[in-house]
C-alpha cells in the first residue's frame, strides 16, 4: 500500500492518470453516444424491414387475393430467418387469412394463442394506421398495417378490413448492428487507447524520462557520487532544467573540491560524526594528527570514546551532545590518543549540521606546540626572573610613559631606591638621569614607543644621595606594535667601562699621536731629506764643471753618487708608503714592450759591464711592438729585478726574455724572465721574498745593501697590473725572477718578415761565450733566420766551407770581436774578395767597453759588408742589422748598426749646453731621463715632486725645467704656478711638461698653466733634444709673446718669502734683556699658520665660502705682520675668490699658499736660528 | 513490463469481442405430409427443447416450396423426399443429407385418375400430372411399369400439388399422381379413384429430414437431439392419438379422421427401426438409387451423380430414448 501511495504521489502517475482518465472518458462517451445510435440505428433497420414485408404482402393480396397463393407466399416471406410470424387477417371479426402457421389460418384473431395479433390486429382494424412495437426482452419486434387494397377488384374480395401483422426478431439485425457498432466503439476505443499512449509517450519521452533522469542524478548526488549528472536530452525546458541543474551539481562539485581541498590542505583536522560515535570522514591533518589510517576510518574504529581518556570521556559526550543539541558550545581542550599511544592535547571545536543533531562536524587544533610554548613561556618566564634577580644588570618593566611597574633589585640599587618608592607608582625611569641626560632619555623613551626597540645608549643616572653613575641603557617594546606597549629597559652599569675607555682612549690617543708623529716624521724626514739631496746633487754637479783636481773630482763624484743612491732609498720608502696608502696606481699609455725592456737593458748596462757581467736580451718575434699599459712601471719592476741580478751576481750573464703568456685577442698577457747566474736563494728565503723589508737574509742586507722594498713594490705593480710574480733559484747556481703583466693590445701591423728568413739566410756566429751566441741564435731563430754556432774560429771555418760544399753557403757571419785565430783580412785573402765565401756579410760582436770607439772601420778591411753590434745586442738593433744587410745601399749611407747609443758622457755629442731640472716621481723614469739628457749633453738634477722642485729652482738657476705633470704632492701645474711667481717678470725659466696624457687638451692645460711646451710620455731621444735646442739655446728668447704668464700680473716684488727688514724693525722693538718679540711673534705665527691653512682647506671642501674669506683674512694679516708679503698677497686672492664665489681659483690659490707657507716657515725658522 | 502489460490488456479485449453469440436455432423447413406433422407435434410438445436443442419448423405449402427455400439458405434442412433431396444436391451450392426417415410411404401417394382409366394399363398415351420434381415420375414410373408400360407412353404434366384436384377436375390431366393430404382431397371427389399408391411398392418410397452436411458437421449433437426428440413424437403419437392427431390434424388443416387415414398411409420410423436402412447398401442407399436413376430416365435430374454421401447415420442413436 505503501508503494502504491508512493507511486500514485508520483509525478509519473499525476500525469499518467489524467491521461487515461481522458482517454476513458473519451471512450465511455464514444461507448455510449455509440449505444444511443445503435438503438436508433436498430429501430429504423427493424422498422424499415417489417415495413417492407408488410408492402410485399399487401401486393401479394393485391395480386393473388386470399388463396392458397397468398398462404405460399406468406410462407416464402416468413422463411427468412429474421421473421417469425406474418399474419394476414380481414373481415369483421377480423379472421387469419394467411399465416406462416398453417394451424392458425381460419381462426379468428381473438383465437390467436398469441395474445399480441389479437391486439395489433384490433389496434389496426380500430385506427387504420400502421404501428409497431419493440419487445426488448424478447428481441422481437411486432409491426402492424392496415391492408391498403382496391376495392373494386375480385382478387381482393374477402380482405376487407384486412391488416398484416409481423414479428420480427430482431437478433440478427441486433447482431449485425451490434458488429459494426462494436468496430466503431472498438476503433474510437483503440484511437483513444492511442490517443492515450501517444499522449503519455510523448509525456514521458519528453518529461517523464528527462524528470526522471534529474531525480536520478539527484539520488546517485545524494548517494555521494559525484560523477552524476543529468542528461540533457533536449534544448527545451527540460532540457534548460538539466542543463541549470548540472551547473548546479558542478557549481556543487567545485564547492565540494573548495571544501575538500581546503580541509585536506589545511593543518588543522577536520572531521565529521554521523549519528553515532564514530567518525565517520576526517582530514589528513587529523589522521597525521592522531597517527591514523584511512582504513581505521573507514573501518568506524575511531569511536570518539575510545580516542580519549576515561577521564575525558564524560566531558567531551556532554559538549558532543550539547553541540548536537545545537547549542553553541566553545572550543573546548581535551587529549587525544596517537597511535603510538602518545597523548595529543588538542583543541576542539564542534558543530552540528542538521536540525536533529545526527550529523556534527569539527576542527581540531593540535594543541601541543601551544602547550609547549606555554611551557617554554614559563621557563622564559622563570629565567627571566632569575636574570631579574641576577643583581648584574638592572631591568624594568615601564609603561609607554616610562613609570616604573617593575624592576630588579640591581636596577633599585643603581637609583638608590627602595621597593616602597617603586610602589608609589611615581617612579619614571626617564626622570631617573642627570638633567643634562633627560632630553635623551625621553627621546630614547619615544624612539621605544614608536619604533619598537632603540640601540644601547649611554645615559647618566642620577642617583640618590650619590654621585652620577654612566649607565648603558637599551629598551625594547614588549607585547605587541601599540605604542602605549609596556617596555623593557636594560640598565647596565658602565661605570668600570667608562673608567678603561677613558683609559683606552688617552692610550689611542697617544698612539695615534706617535704613529701620526711618525707619519709625520717620514713625510717630513723623505722630504727634508730630498731637500737637501736635491741640493747636494745639484751643488756636486755644479761643483764637477768647476776645474778640479783628480782628487777633488773623485771626492766631489762619490758625493754625488752617494746622493743619488740615498735618492734612489728614498723613493723606494715613498713608494712603498704610496703603495701602504693604496694610493699607487698604473697608467695606460701606448708604447713599445721592446723598447722599454731594451731600455732597461741600457740603463744597466753599465754597472753589469762594471761587474764584468754579460746581458742578454731576448724578445719573442710574437710580442707587438705597440701595446697599451705602464711604460714606466714596467720599468721600475724590470729594474728591480734586473738590479737585483746585477747586484747578486758576481760572475757570469744576467739575462731576461720576454715572450707571449697568453693571447687574449684584446689584451695579452706578457710574461718576463730575468735569470741570472747568482748566488741563488734558500727555498727557505723564497717564502718570504716578495714580503716587505725582507731580504734573503740579514747577511745579504749587509753584503748588498737596500732597503728590502723593491720586491714588495715589484709584487704589487705586478698585481696591478693583473700579473703574477714568482722565482726559483737553485742555491750556487742562479734565479731566475719572472712576471707577467696584462697589457692591451693596440692596433699596429704585422712586424714585416726580414729578408734574411725570406729568402732563407743562413747566419753563423762564433763566439767563444756560447751563451751569447745562444742568445743571437735564439732571437734570430725567433725571426726565422737560421743561425749555427760555433766557438772557435777554426770550427767556423769548417762550417763555412762545408756550408759552401753543400750548396747552402752562410750569408751572415757574426764573429766576437777579438776572436782568437779571426783575422779578416787573411780571410778575404785566403777566400779571395771575389769569392762566393768572400761575399759573406760580416757583424762583428763587440764588446760592451767599444760601443762608443768601434775600433777598426770596416772599410778598411774592404769587407763587401760589414756591421758592428756592440754587447749587449739588442733584438732591435740585430733586427736593424738584418735589414741593414739585406739593404746594401741604405747600409751603405745609413750604417745604423754600427754603434749603440750610450749613456756615456764621454759620447755626448757635443758642448756642454746647460742645467736641467728634471721633476720626475718615477725613478726608472727619472733615470731614463736623466740618461737621455746626459746622452744630449745636458748636466740634469732630478727631484721627485713638484715642491721638490720649486726650492731647487730657488737654489740653482736651471737653464730649463723638464716636469713631470702627475707627482705626488705638489704636481706639476702647482710646481709651475709657485715658479712663476717666485720669478716675478724678471726672470722666466723654461717649463716643459712631460705627461702621459697624449691629448690636445693636456697639452693646453700645461700650457695654460705657465709652461713652456709639452712632451708626450714615453719621451724620445729626438724630439727631447729637438724641445731643449728650442729652449735652452736661447735663454734670452724664454718667453714666447704667445704664452700667457699666469703670475705676470701678480708678481711679487721680491722672490724672498720674507721681508727681512720687517722682522728687523720687529727686532728693534724688543727691551734690552727681555724676551724677543719677534721670536714670540714667529713663535705664534709658525703654529697657528699651519691650523689657519687646515682652515682653508676644510672651508674649501665644505664650499663654505665665507668661512674661506674669514681664514684666508686673518692669514694674510698674520703674514703680513712678519713680512710674508708672497703669502699675504696669496691670501688676499684666496679671499678675492672667495667673496667673487670662484672656488676653483681659490682652490689654485691655497695649494700655492701651502707651499709658500712651507717656504715662510723655513725662512722664519732660519731667522731666528741666524740670530 | 509494459509491453507485457499492453498484451494483457488487448488479449482481454480480443477475447470478450469474440465472445460466441448462443447457437441459433436448426430451421427445418417442413411441407404438409402426415408424417412430418409428428415433427410438428414434437414442436407444440415442446420435445426438441426439452432434449435442448432449438428446432424451428418453417412451414411451406409444399416440398418444392421447402427445397428452394433451403437452397436459398433460408433453412438449415428440410422434410422432403428422396427426389428433393437428388435435386438439392444437383442444382444448389448446398449438400443436404438425410439423416432421418420419417416413414415409408405405404399408400399415401397414389396415383389417381378418373374414368375411364381404372387401371395403370390405362393410362398409354394419357397426360398424367405430376409435381416433377418431387416423387411423382417415380410413382408414375412404378405404376407403368407394373402395367407393362413406360414413361414414354404418358406424357407427363408438370402440376403443383395442391392444385391436382382442379387439374383433373378441369380435364388438364387425366391422372394424376398426388401425395396425402392433397391426395384424400383429390380422392374426395368421386370421378376420381386410385389406380395405383405406394402402397404397392412396399418399402420404396420413403420421406426423409434432410440437414445441410455443414450443419450436421457442425452440430451433430444438435442433429441428434432432434432425432431423439423424433423418437419421443413418435411414441407420443403412437400413445396418445387422440391428442397428438388434433395438433396435427390442425396443422393439416384436415379433419382428424382424415388426417388418421392419411397417417395410416404411412409407415412412422422410430430411429431403431431405420437404421438398417442406412448401413452402407442398405434400403436407403437403394432407394436413393432408384430414384436418381428414375429421375434421369425421366430427365428430371442430368449431370453428375449426387447419390453417395446423401445419408448419415450420425444422428441415429444407438439406443432408442424413452420417456
Amino acid at each position: 500500500l505503501t508503494k502504491i501511495a508512493s507511486a500514485l504521489r508520483s509525478l509519473q502517475a499525476k500525469v499518467a492518470l489524467p491521461i487515461a482518465l481522458l482517454g476513458m472518458a473519451v471512450a465511455g462517451t464514444a461507448v455510449v453516444f455509440t449505444q444511443g445510435l445503435f438503438a436508433d440505428r436498430l429501430e429504423e433497420q427493424v422498422r424499415l424491414r417489417a415495413e417492407g414485408l408488410c408492402n410485399t404482402v399487401n401486393d401479394c393480396c393485391e395480386i393473388t387475393g386470399r388463396g392458397p397463393a397468398l398462404v405460399r407466399l406468406v410462407h416464402f416471406l416468413a422463411g427468412d430467418r429474421d421473421v417469425e410470424r406474418i399474419v394476414v387477417t380481414a373481415g369483421d371479426p377480423p379472421q387469419v387469412v394467411a399465416c406462416n402457421r398453417n394451424s392458425w389460418i381460419g381462426l379468428r384473431a381473438s383465437e390467436v394463442p398469441d395474445r399480441g395479433v389479437a391486439e395489433h390486429v384490433s389496434e389496426s382494424q380500430r385506427t387504420r394506421a400502421t404501428g409497431f412495437h419493440f419487445h426488448e426482452a424478447r428481441r422481437s419486434f411486432d409491426y402492424y398495417a392496415p391492408l391498403r387494397l382496391d376495392d373494386d377488384r375480385t382478387e381482393t374480395a374477402g380482405l376487407e378490413n384486412g391488416t398484416v401483422y409481423v414479428a420480427l426478431e430482431t437478433t440478427a439485425i441486433r447482431a449485425q448492428l451490434s458488429g459494426s457498432m462494436t468496430q466503431s466503439t472498438c476503433l474510437i476505443a483503440a484511437a483513444a487507447l492511442l490517443f492515450t499512449l501517444l499522449a503519455y509517450a510523448l509525456l514521458r519521452q519528453f518529461i517523464l524520462a528527462p524528470v526522471g533522469d534529474i531525480c536520478r542524478a539527484m539520488d546517485r548526488r545524494a548517494a555521494g557520487d559525484a560523477t552524476a549528472s543529468a542528461p540533457v536530452h533536449a534544448p527545451d525546458e527540460i532540457g534548460a532544467l538539466a542543463g541549470t541543474f548540472n551547473r548546479m551539481l558542478a557549481a556543487l562539485r567545485r564547492s565540494e573540491a573548495r571544501f575538500q581541498r581546503l580541509a585536506e590542505s589545511n593543518v588543522i583536522g577536520v572531521f565529521s560524526m554521523e549519528g553515532d560515535d564514530a567518525i565517520s570522514e576526517a582530514n589528513q591533518a587529523f589522521l597525521e594528527m592522531l597517527g591514523r589510517t584511512r582504513d581505521e576510518l573507514a573501518g568506524g574504529r575511531l569511536e570518539w570514546s575510545r580516542l580519549v581518556p576515561a577521564d575525558r570521556r564524560a566531558a567531551d559526550e556532554a559538549a558532543l551532545q550539547r553541540a548536537r543539541r545545537g547549542e553553541r558550545s566553545a572550543p573546548w581542550e581535551t587529549t587525544f590518543f596517537h597511535a603510538s599511544g602518545k597523548r595529543v592535547p588538542v583543541l576542539v571545536g564542534v558543530a552540528s549540521v542538521d536540525a536533529d543533531g545526527r550529523d556534527v562536524v569539527g576542527v581540531v587544533l593540535d594543541d601541543t606546540q601551544r602547550k609547549e610554548a606555554e611551557l617554554r613561556l614559563r621557563e622564559s618566564e622563570t629565567r627571566f626572573r632569575v636574570l631579574m634577580d641576577s643583581g648584574i644588570v638592572g631591568i624594568i618593566l615601564t609603561d609607554a610613559t616610562g613609570r616604573v611597574t617593575e624592576a630588579n633589585d640591581a636596577f633599585l640599587s643603581m637609583v638608590g631606591c627602595t621597593r616602597a618608592d617603586l610602589a608609589t607608582d611615581r617612579l619614571n625611569w626617564r626622570q631617573l638621569v642627570s638633567p643634562g641626560c633627560r632630553d635623551v632619555a625621553a627621546a630614547a623613551g619615544d624612539k621605544i614607543a614608536v619604533e619598537g626597540s632603540i640601540a644601547p645608549l649611554e645615559l647618566e643616572l642620577m642617583p640618590a644621595k650619590r654621585d652620577p653613575m654612566p649607565v648603558l641603557v637599551c629598551g625594547a617594546r614588549i607585547g605587541g606594535k601599540d605604542r602605549g606597549s609596556p617596555s623593557i629597559v636594560i640598565v647596565l652599569d658602565i661605570a668600570e667601562r667608562k673608567k678603561m675607555e677613558v683609559e683606552l682612549q688617552r692610550a689611542t690617543r697617544a698612539a695615534e699621536g706617535a704613529n701620526r708623529a711618525k707619519s709625520e716624521f717620514l713625510a717630513s724626514m723623505s722630504h727634508e731629506i730630498r731637500t737637501p739631496m736635491n741640493g747636494v746633487i745639484g751643488m756636486t754637479g755644479l761643483l764637477l764643471e768647476s776645474n778640479l783636481d783628480r782628487e777633488q773630482r773623485e771626492y766631489a763624484e762619490t758625493v754625488r753618487s752617494c746622493g743619488e743612491a740615498l735618492l734612489t732609498i728614498l723613493n723606494d720608502i715613498l713608494d712603498f708608503s704610496k703603495i701602504e696608502a693604496g694610493r699607487l696606481a698604473v697608467e695606460t699609455v701606448e708604447f713599445d714592450v721592446r723598447s722599454a725592456v731594451e731600455d732597461v737593458v741600457d740603463l744597466l748596462a753599465p754597472i753589469a759591464h762594471g761587474k764584468g757581467l754579460d746581458l742578454f736580451c731576448f724578445v719573442d718575434a710574437e710580442v707587438p711592438r705597440a701595446m697599451a699599459g705602464d711604460p714606466g712601471r714596467l720599468r721600475q719592476i724590470l729594474t728591480n729585478l734586473f738590479g737585483n741580478a746585477i747586484k747578486f751576481t758576481a760572475s757570469g750573464h744576467v739575462a731576461v726574455r720576454t715572450m707571449v703568456a697568453e693571447d687574449r685577442g684584446d689584451g695579452l698577457l706578457l710574461r718576463f724572465e730575468v735569470s741570472d747566474t747568482g748566488i741563488g736563494i734558500s727555498p727557505s728565503a723564497l717564502e718570504r721574498l716578495f714580503h716587505p723589508f725582507s731580504q734573503a737574509d740579514m747577511s745579504t742586507t749587509r753584503r748588498f745593501g737596500g732597503t728590502g722594498l723593491g720586491l714588495a713594490i715589484s709584487k704589487r705593480l705586478v698585481e696591478l697590473m693583473g700579473g703574477e710574480i714568482g722565482v726559483r733559484s737553485i742555491p750556487g747556481k742562479g734565479s731566475t725572477f719572472w712576471f707577467t703583466a696584462r697589457l692591451g693590445r693596440r692596433a699596429c701591423g704585422p712586424e714585416p718578415q726580414l729578408a734574411a728568413a725570406r729568402e732563407r739566410w743562413r747566419v753563423l756566429c762564433v763566439d767563444p761565450s756560447e751563451p751569447a751566441a745562444s742568445f743571437i741564435r735564439e732571437q734570430a731563430e725567433a725571426w726565422n733566420v737560421e743561425t749555427d754556432l760555433a766557438e772557435t774560429w777554426e770550427e767556423a771555418l769548417d762550417r763555412l766551407w762545408k756550408a759552401k760544399e753543400d750548396g747552402r753557403p752562410y750569408r751572415v757571419l757574426m764573429v766576437a770581436k777579438g776572436l782568437s785565430g779571426f783575422d779578416p783580412g787573411a780571410f778575404l785573402e785566403s777566400t779571395g774578395r771575389k769569392s762566393e765565401i768572400g761575399r759573406i756579410a760580416l757583424v762583428v760582436l763587440a764588446p760592451y767597453a767599444d760601443r762608443a770607439t768601434p775600433g777598426r772601420d770596416g772599410d778598411d778591411l774592404a769587407w763587401p759588408a760589414f756591421a758592428q753590434l756592440a754587447k749587449p745586442v739588442k733584438p732591435s738593433h740585430l733586427r736593424e742589422c738584418f735589414e741593414a744587410l739585406a739593404e746594401p745601399a741604405r747600409f751603405r749611407s745609413r750604417r745604423p748598426a754600427r754603434t749603440s747609443d750610450s749613456g756615456e758622457p764621454a759620447a755626448a755629442e757635443g758642448a756642454l749646453h746647460g742645467r736641467i731640472l728634471l721633476a720626475e716621481d718615477n725613478p726608472v723614469n727619472q733615470r731614463l731621463a736623466l740618461a737621455q739628457l746626459a746622452k744630449l749633453g745636458y748636466h740634469a738634477d732630478a727631484v721627485a715632486n713638484g715642491q721638490e722642485a720649486v726650492e731647487a729652482l730657488l737654489r740653482i738657476p736651471y737653464d730649463a725645467v723638464l716636469m713631470d705633470c702627475q707627482m705626488p704632492e705638489v704636481d706639476g701645474f702647482w710646481a709651475t704656478a709657485l715658479m712663476r711667481q717666485r720669478e716675478g717678470a724678471a726672470k722666466r725659466t723654461p717649463i716643459i711638461a712631460m705627461t702621459a696624457n697624449a691629448m690636445q687638451g693636456d697639452r693646453d692645460r700645461c700650457l695654460a698653466a705657465g709652461m713652456d711646451d709639452y712632451l708626450a710620455k714615453p719621451v724620445k731621444l729626438d724630439e727631447l733634444r729637438s724641445v731643449l735646442e728650442r729652449w735652452v739655446k736661447r735663454p734670452a728668447d724664454a718667453a714666447p709673446a704667445d704664452v700667457a704668464d699666469p703670475a705676470a700680473g701678480s708678481a711679487s716684488e721680491a722672490l724672498d718669502p720674507v721681508d727681512v727688514s720687517v722682522l728687523e724693525a720687529l727686532s728693534q722693538l724688543d727691551d734690552p734683556g727681555g724676551p724677543s718679540l719677534r721670536d714670540e711673534l714667529i713663535d705664534i705665527f709658525l703654529r697657528d699658520a699651519p691650523l689657519k691653512h687646515a682652515a682653508l682647506r676644510e672651508a674649501l671642501a665644505a664650499g663654505d665660502r665665507a668661512a674661506l674669506e674669514r681664514v684666508a683674512h686673518a692669514l694674510k694679516g698674520a703674514s703680513g705682520n712678519l713680512g710674508a708679503r708672497p703669502l699675504a698677497q696669496l691670501c688676499a686672492r684666496i679671499e678675492a675668490s672667495a667673496r667673487a664665489g670662484e672656488l676653483a681659483r681659490a682652490a689654485a690659490e691655497v695649494a700655492l699658499a701651502e707651499a709658500e707657507l712651507a717656504r715662510v716657515r723655513i725662512a722664519l725658522e732660519g731667522s731666528r736660528e741666524s740670530d | 513490463m509494459a509491453h507485457v502489460r499492453w498484451a494483457k490488456l488487448f488479449a482481454i479485449l480480443a477475447v470478450v469481442g469474440c465472445v460466441e453469440n448462443p447457437r441459433p436455432p436448426i430451421r427445418i423447413g417442413i411441407a404438409p405430409w402426415p408424417a412430418f406433422e409428428v415433427l410438428y407435434l414434437a414442436q407444440e410438445r415442446e420435445l426438441f427443447a426439452s432434449e435442448g436443442v432449438d428446432v424451428r419448423l418453417v412451414e411451406y405449402s409444399s416440398l418444392g416450396d421447402a427445397r428452394r427455400a433451403y437452397e436459398r439458405g433460408d433453412v438449415d434442412g428440410m422434410t422432403c423426399t428422396l427426389a428433393e433431396l437428388l435435386r438439392a444436391r444437383e442444382r444448389g451450392q448446398r449438400r443436404p443429407v438425410a439423416i432421418l426417415m420419417t416413414d415409408v410411404s405405404n399408400g399415401a401417394d397414389a396415383l389417381i385418375a378418373r374414368a375411364p382409366i381404372a387401371s395403370p394399363r390405362d393410362l398409354a398415351g394419357r397426360r398424367v400430372g405430376v409435381d416433377v420434381s418431387s416423387i411423382g415420375p417415380l410413382l408414375v414410373s412404378r405404376a407403368l411399369d407394373s402395367a407393362g408400360l413406360a414413361l414414354r407412353h404418358v406424357t407427363l404434366v408438370a402440376i403443383d400439388a395442391g392444385d391436382a384436384r382442379r387439374a383433373l377436375a378441369e380435364g388438364r390431366v387425366e391422372a394424376v399422381a398426388s401425395p396425402a393430404p392433397e391426395s384424400l382431397e383429390v380422392l374426395r371427389d368421386e370421378a376420381s379413384h386410385a389406380i395405383f399408391s405406394s402402397a404397392e411398392l412396399p418399402g420404396e418410397i420413403v420421406r426423409i429430414v434432410a440437414l445441410d452436411d455443414e450443419i450436421l458437421a457442425r452440430r451433430t449433437s444438435d442433429a441428434t437431439a432432434l432425432v431423439r426428440a423424433w423418437d419421443r413424437a413418435v411414441r407420443l403419437a403412437v400413445e396418445h392419438p387422440a391428442e397428438s392427431d388434433a395438433i396435427m390434424a390442425g396443422r393439416e388443416r384436415t379433419s382428424v379422421e382424415d388426417f388418421r387415414d392419411a397417417l395410416d398411409g404411412c409407415r412412422l420410423l422410430s430411429s431403431r427401426e431405420q437404421r438398417p436402412s442406412f448401413a452402407p447398401g442398405g434400403a436407403l442407399q437403394r432407394a436413393i438409387r432408384d430414384t436418381d436413376r428414375i429421375l434421369r430416365a425421366a430427365d428430371r435430374i442430368r449431370g453428375d451423380d449426387h447419390t453417395a454421401g446423401c445419408i448419415s447415420d450420425a444422428a441415429l442413436p444407438w439406443t432408442e430414448v424413452r420417456d
